[in-house]
């Protein structure tokens, strides 16, 4: 009997190819977009596929190639294969398409990198502008907090499943949040609770300025209880705005954090590990091979 | 004896359909590109026509090609009336095959068409529903880069579809370079002809507008012989941007005030267009502004008021058709 790999050891297996496309990808110094598309491919081919059908290897470099092209980062099949080691053009091409028919055609991928510099211009926005909010927050401190918080997609996101499981303005969020807790909580209450009593105003205004629009105008008779009506309405609807306000912090915070937590989960992979689930994988690749090993072997015993 | 058995049926887990392949037929072939083969067919299941583009795989040296992947990647995230349907995808072993609605007609054919006479209601139609199909793009960041009335189909209900996404691409990283060399020529805006390496959905509005121009001129608008012609026709057209009128256009890579040609007046406009309207004018021009950023943008034309102004719009399914060409009379007999 072939001993097939568990889904654990299969899900080890590709955390550490995983690795290798951001390896790749900074060999050939492609763009962010590039490594981040490469590698969703490369996740999403074996939501369908297993390391025992398609040895990781080549369908890695498939990816990455895959995605330059869908990027617009083209690069040619011969430069590309001229760099790697043991990887001939075949064997890229003929995986190309069995790449694309896994993926369901679907090459478009939205990643956390823009809504993260999305984030970083509000942030600005919201902290520092009219005048700034925290006395040691300043265009350099927010500028810092994005470059670690792209560190840490690299590092976290990239790899994990999180791309599965939220938005990519979540996991965005989530890099900022770990990355500067409280200026990032600063900067989501002032989104959500307009903490200040400045911002309070501003609503309170807003609020008179354009009445409940759902109140249609009545008969002229009714328009002077109306404006009672209106003005106590205005209070207790502002008092529920409140509360859903505070209820979608909440709710946002919770999840950034679920996000962090399965973010950092992902245990590095060590070499030793991946290759001997490597030498099993061998044997579920090519299982003719093992029944000649097993072969020789009985036939070395009778002897 | 024997004790019935009920047998009950097995419960079918999800229906796998069986593989796309059968789904589809292929009838003819009409007709064949570089990278792909078209054909006619039916969905075997729901008896619909469709076109099927067949996309050669296997015979470029790098692996598919750019424009097959551009065009899947886009129709794939594009669900709208005025936007081509991809219904489907599948793979033969050495094909791509992509399973499109079926389009009998394009606009391009209309125009050159000169037994059909176009009124002023189905010019506004074709207009809006080319720009409903742009704004649609443009909301989801995608760029088309190939507007041209052969690229515009028509519906067998006369509703107008965008189509051939092979040049498209998505918009919004600003730290990338884009290349200039994208559009048909005749359509192809100013900013895109000095060689500028950021543009924005302001090059597909400008091909909308020289489109316009087409449907009421019923020739193109701005026929270039060549790259350096383009530049030529454009400005007599239109006038020579200088730095007044579209700051900092001099430092564009290939900026050069060839001959400078004035603005084009209003009356010189009415002219040109006789049949326009004020109001169609003022949206023609809104759309050809040389300075991008001057140019109006795929919501700002559908709330002018070009499109509230009488006539109203045709109603797509009474717009004109192809008239019956003298071809046509030999199928007709032979039906006879």
């Amino acid at each position: 009997m072939i001993s097939l790999l568990t889904p654990e050891e299969e899900a080890t297996y590709l955390d550490f190819y995983s690795n290798n496309i951001i390896k790749t990808c900074n060999f050939f110094k492609m763009p962010t977009q590039v490594k981040l598309t490469a590698a969703s491919f490369f996740k999403k081919f074996y939501l369908v596929n297993s390391v025992m059908e398609y040895h990781p290897k080549n369908i890695l470099y498939t990816c990455v190639f895959l995605a330059a092209k869908s990027e617009n980062y083209f690069i040619s099949i011969d430069s590309f294969v001229r760099a790697l080691q043991g990887t001939e053009a075949a064997h890229i091409l003929d995986l190309e398409f069995i790449v694309l028919q896994s993926l369901k055609f679907t090459l478009l991928v939205h990643h956390p990198v823009r809504p993260l510099y999305g984030f970083f211009l509000d942030f600005q926005a919201v902290l520092l502008h009219p005048e700034p909010v925290m006395y040691d927050v300043s265009v350099d401190t927010l500028g810092n907090l994005y470059n670690r918080a792209k560190d840490w997609l690299n590092e976290h996101a990239v790899t994990s499943d999180v791309t599965f499981l939220f938005t990519p303005p979540q996991i965005a969020l989530a890099a900022m949040y770990d990355t500067d807790k409280r200026i990032t909580d600063r900067y989501l209450k002032r989104k959500f609770l307009k903490e200040d009593k400045e911002k309070l105003n501003v609503i309170k205004e807003g609020d008179e300025e354009q009445p409940d629009q759902n109140t249609e105008p009545q008969n002229e008779e009714s328009e002077k209880q109306g404006v009672v009506k209106e003005e106590s309405e205005t209070n207790s609807h502002h008092n529920i705005k409140l509360h859903t306000q505070r209820e979608h912090y909440e709710t946002l915070v919770r999840t950034i954090r679920k996000c962090i937590k399965i973010a950092k989960e992902v245990k590095p992979t060590t070499r030793e590990e991946s290759k001997e689930i490597d030498k099993k994988c061998f044997f579920a690749l090519n299982p003719k091979k093992l029944i000649d090993k097993r072969i020789k072997r009985l036939a070395l015993e009778e002897k | 004896m024997s004790t019935p058995v009920v047998a009950s049926p097995p419960v079918p887990l999800k229906k796998r359909s069986g593989p796309a392949t059968h789904n589809y037929s292929k009838e003819r072939k009409v007709g064949e590109g570089t990278y792909a083969v078209v054909y006619l067919g039916h969905q075997v299941t729901t008896g619909r026509e469709i076109a099927i583009k067949e996309i050669k795989t296997g015979i470029f040296k790098d692996g598919l090609d750019m424009s097959a992947l551009r065009e899947v990647k886009y129709l794939q995230e594009l669900r709208h009336p005025n936007v081509i349907e991809l219904v489907d995808v599948f793979s033969t072993p050495h094909n791509l095959n992509l399973v499109l609605e079926l389009l009998p007609c394009d606009l391009e054919v209309l125009i050159k068409d000169k037994e059909v006479v176009f009124t002023m209601g189905d010019i506004k139609s074709w207009m809006l529903m080319t720009l409903r199909g742009i704004h649609h793009c443009h909301r989801n960041f995608i760029l088309h880069r190939d507007l041209k009335p052969n690229n515009l189909l028509i519906a067998p209900d006369g509703q107008l579809k965008i189509a051939d996404f092979g040049l498209a691409r998505a918009l919004g990283n600003p730290n990338e370079d884009l290349s200039s060399n994208v559009v048909t020529r005749w359509y192809r805006a100013p900013e895109l002809l000095f060689g500028a390496k950021h543009y924005t959905g302001a090059i597909d509005m400008w091909s909308i507008g020289i489109i316009f121009a087409e449907l009421m001129l019923r020739v193109p608008y701005l026929p270039g012989k060549d790259d350096v012609d383009q530049l030529d026709v454009t400005f007599k057209a239109l006038g020579t941007p200088t730095e007044q009128i579209w700051p900092n256009v001099s430092s564009l890579p290939m900026y050069n005030a060839l001959t400078v040609y004035a603005q084009p007046s209003r009356q010189e406009l009415r002219n040109r267009f006789s049949a326009a309207t004020e109001k169609a004018l003022d949206l023609m021009i809104m759309l050809t502004q040389l300075d991008p950023s001057r140019r109006c943008d795929s919501t700002r034309a559908l709330l002018h008021d070009f499109f509230t102004e009488l006539p109203r719009p045709t109603e797509p399914r009474d717009l004109p058709k192809k008239s019956i060409k003298k071809e046509e009379p030999d199928a007709k007999r032979r039906k006879i």
